[in-house]
């Protein structure tokens, strides 16, 4: 096997995903600190703000949990994108971490799975990975 | 040394130590085993932990009010040198943990909120008392018939009041001094019981 041969489809979509995670999960971050979704309703004399989506117990979901959540996101993107970093440098070990990225696009999905979009190319990512086969000699 | 390649210890020292952080983290956040329960099962301990709390923040600070909601405790703090209220607390039954409560008290607060202080906040806005009232007075005709709206309480860049529906106060409304924008706290739950402090 080459030098330059690696799963390049793989690493870049494993990237993409596990970079979408680390956004979904600041984003959540931020709305947790300061509360910023609302739904907009306006009507003669202002704007009526019902509610938080997943904020402090309107939904019986408290604080704690939706911070575990954004934790589990957070760990969740870091290692799949160290997965792809190590697909890249290690293709020869493309199984162990094409699994790693698999598994932990998956579990991504506590977290937002990084709008869904991430979590989804994350495992398409994995799968590649894991059935990425190098180019015979010829 | 082929089943070596296929998964190296790297690879698996990774994926260990990453499914034992994951777990960690369900379990601390979803565990009541972990939470020291009923912390603030009453006004009283609620009020104990609130002045605790603020007597770390500002010597300047007490609290005015409590209100038990099904889902934590409401606690409106005053400042004592110009007794305009300061800020709104929030307060978690189940673990006893005391943050600031999100909507106006972070958005439209102009001395202690989170978006843009003022320079020199002052709890003078072109928003009347008289008109905030109007204007969520207005809102429940259009929404929740037969509430009524209580007393203004006025806060840095805003008010907050209490709405009440056949003499039970239910809810509570804030309305921003600037704009006269209406923001219903729906995240309180069933309202419980309330204690005013001097």
């Amino acid at each position: 096997m080459s030098l330059e041969e690696r799963p390049t489809t793989a690493i870049v979509l494993s990237l993409i995903g596990g970079s979408l995670m680390l956004l979904s999960v600041a984003m959540m971050f931020t709305m947790l600190m300061y509360g910023w979704v609302g739904f907009g309703m306006m009507d003669g004399f202002g704007r009526m703000m019902g509610g938080y989506m997943g904020m402090m117990g309107n939904i019986g979901i408290p604080f704690g949990f939706m911070g575990g959540l954004s934790l589990i996101g957070t760990v969740s993107g870091i290692l799949v994108i160290i997965g792809a970093v190590m697909l890249s440098s290690r293709p020869v070990e493309h199984e162990a971490w094409g699994l790693i990225i698999l598994i932990f696009s998956i579990i991504s999905f506590l977290g937002m799975g990084g709008f869904l979009i991430g979590a989804i190319l994350g495992i398409i990512g994995g799968a590649f990975a894991l059935s990425w086969k190098p180019a015979a000699k010829t | 040394m082929a089943a070596r390649q296929r998964f190296p210890i790297s690879a698996a020292l990774v994926l260990i130590v990453g499914l034992i952080t994951v777990a960690a983290i369900i379990s601390f956040s979803l565990a009541p085993v972990f939470y020291p329960t009923r912390l603030a099962s009453s006004v009283e301990q609620a009020k104990e932990l609130v002045d605790r709390y603020l007597s770390k923040l500002s010597p300047d600070l007490r609290v005015k009010e409590i209100m038990e909601f099904s889902n934590h405790f409401y606690i409106m703090v005053q400042e004592k040198s110009t007794e305009i209220n300061a800020i709104e607390l929030l307060l978690d039954k189940n673990t006893g943990t005391i943050f600031y409560e999100p909507g106006p008290n972070m958005m439209w607060n102009t001395k202690y909120g989170h978006m843009g202080r003022m320079t020199s906040p002052t709890a003078s806005m072109p928003v009347s008392a008289e008109e905030a009232s109007g204007y969520v007075q207005r809102w429940l005709n259009q929404n929740i018939r037969g509430a009524k709206v209580e007393e203004p309480e006025t806060f840095y860049g805003y008010y907050t009041m209490d709405v009440s529906k056949e003499g039970h106060i239910f809810g509570m409304l804030s309305v921003n001094g600037y704009t006269g924008d209406v923001w219903y706290h729906s995240w309180h739950g069933k309202f419980m019981e309330m204690v005013e402090y001097e």
